[in-house]
């Protein structure tokens, strides 16, 4: 009877037949391993951070200036007329602002208009870069940081007439201007009055910070901005009552600093800055 | 033997196969894919604090204020809540954003710009003379995220604010 030869494990593993088919598994599995380690890798999601960077743009080749007032009256148009003229009026404009401005911001009564409005500011901080930093959460430089807008709104004095004075606010607000004149190509300031206070709170805010001072300093600064061609916004004119202090329902703290605007307060100052549009081209 | 040999071979060959097919290890599943077991329902949330500020004369706003005031991006947000109201005495408004952001990094993005937001408030509040109450809270408060949702209550009702957002 014929006996298959059977072969021992190591002569098994010396047949060429063995050898060939495991050289083949072993590069078989060699290549997959290469593939593999090659796969082309899941790409991280890109950084989404959102950054609004404000931007040095200009936007006009003419110069242009406000016009003189004749016999004190500019040519104001309600916004009804003017967006006739420019409906893109109120896009080309920003706020600056102390905590005043932030109420009237969070309003957001005036569709287009930028903010860039902040607590305790005023222009004494503004024009002092030692004061005006990050780590003091106010922006530095604010005459570079308007974004390409060109009608720059001011209402700033709450925070600078006890430190400086009527009339060191008022020089303060003029050099403020002109940088922002200096630095803006055919930038158009339009400088607001400041809003006044309520009587139970009038005279116990510092020496200066009331009716009498906030009256005296809205007078020196329409008197500085005629002198320079810049726009003057009466807003403060609509906040009064009848004795001349801020209207009880324009006011939002009447028992604390009696300065901030209720949503009512902020209602009037916006239909005020909206129907007193001005432009020198109109 | 042989036979043993090669049935083991194929095995794991085919095994070898098998773990590379995918490209990579098995991960698990993004919250952009399947949402996160800390996201918030923001309308939710909104109705049940809304009666802590609804006599306050709050003023809703949209993803174009958010983006304006906060620099947050429309396209990271996939859903928002945004109130601003009368706080009464406090010189600043009160200030109510919930944000569902579209993912992790958008959540990152969105909280950081929220609490630059809030130190920013602190600064501004330091020594600012007659907002002490302003001060305090700013000082109490924080901005709270779970899951994509990250939300900032700069509010006098924030305790209940904020045990509404994390319940």
């Amino acid at each position: 009877m014929y006996e298959r030869k059977r072969m021992t494990p190591a002569k098994a593993a010396k047949s060429p037949k063995f050898i060939l088919t495991a050289v083949a598994c072993l590069i078989v599995v060699i290549v997959a391993i290469v593939v593999a380690v090659n796969l082309p890798k899941k790409e991280k999601a890109p950084d989404n951070k959102a950054t609004v960077k404000p931007t040095k743009e200009t936007t006009s080749e003419t110069t242009t200036e406000a016009p003189k007032p004749v016999g004190g009256e500019v040519p104001y148009l309600a916004w009804e007329e003017a967006q006739k003229k420019n409906p893109e009026y109120f896009n080309e404009a920003v706020f600056i602002g102390d905590s005043t401005g932030l109420k009237i911001m969070q309003y957001d009564g005036i569709p287009g208009m930028k903010y860039l409005c902040y607590g305790n500011y005023g222009t004494t901080n503004a024009l002092d870069q030692s004061t005006a930093t990050a780590e003091n959460g106010w922006p530095a430089e604010i005459w570079n940081q308007l974004g390409g807008r060109t009608r720059v709104y001011i209402m700033l004095g709450m925070n600078d007439l006890n430190r400086v004075g009527v009339d060191g606010a008022v020089e303060n607000m003029r050099q403020l201007c002109q940088l922002i004149v200096d630095n803006n190509k055919d930038a158009l300031v339009y400088i607001e009055s400041m809003t006044p206070i309520i009587a139970s709170q009038d005279g116990k805010r510092g020496k200066i910070l009331n009716n009498a001072g906030i009256k005296a300093y809205n007078e020196g600064l329409k008197k500085m901005a005629e002198e320079n061609n810049w726009y003057f916004i009466d807003v403060a004119s609509v906040m009064f009552n009848d004795e001349g202090y801020l209207k009880d329902e324009y006011c939002s703290d009447p028992g604390a600093m009696g300065i901030h605007l209720s949503n009512a307060g902020s209602a009037a100052w916006c239909d005020y800055i909206m129907n007193h549009c001005a432009d020198p081209k109109w | 033997m042989k036979k043993l040999f090669a049935i083991l071979l194929v095995l794991s060959m085919a095994l070898t196969f098998a773990a590379c097919s995918g490209g990579s290890a098995p991960v698990a599943p993004t919250t952009a894919q399947t949402g996160s077991d800390g996201d918030v329902d923001i309308g939710a949330v909104y109705m049940a604090i809304a009666p802590l500020f609804k006599d306050n004369e709050p003023r809703e706003h949209d993803a174009d204020f958010i983006e304006n005031i906060y620099g947050i991006s429309k396209d990271l947000i996939k859903d928002s809540a945004c109130v601003t109201y009368d706080m009464g005495d406090y010189a600043f408004s009160g200030e109510i954003v919930m944000i569902e952001a579209t993912d992790k990094d958008a959540a990152a993005t969105v909280k950081e710009a929220l609490e630059k937001r809030l130190d920013d408030m602190k600064k501004q509040l330091s020594e600012y003379e007659g907002a002490s109450i302003d001060n305090e809270l700013a000082n109490r408060i924080e901005v709270i995220q779970r899951g994509n949702c990250v939300a900032f209550f700069y509010s006098d009702q924030y305790d209940a604010m904020a045990e509404a957002f994390n319940k």
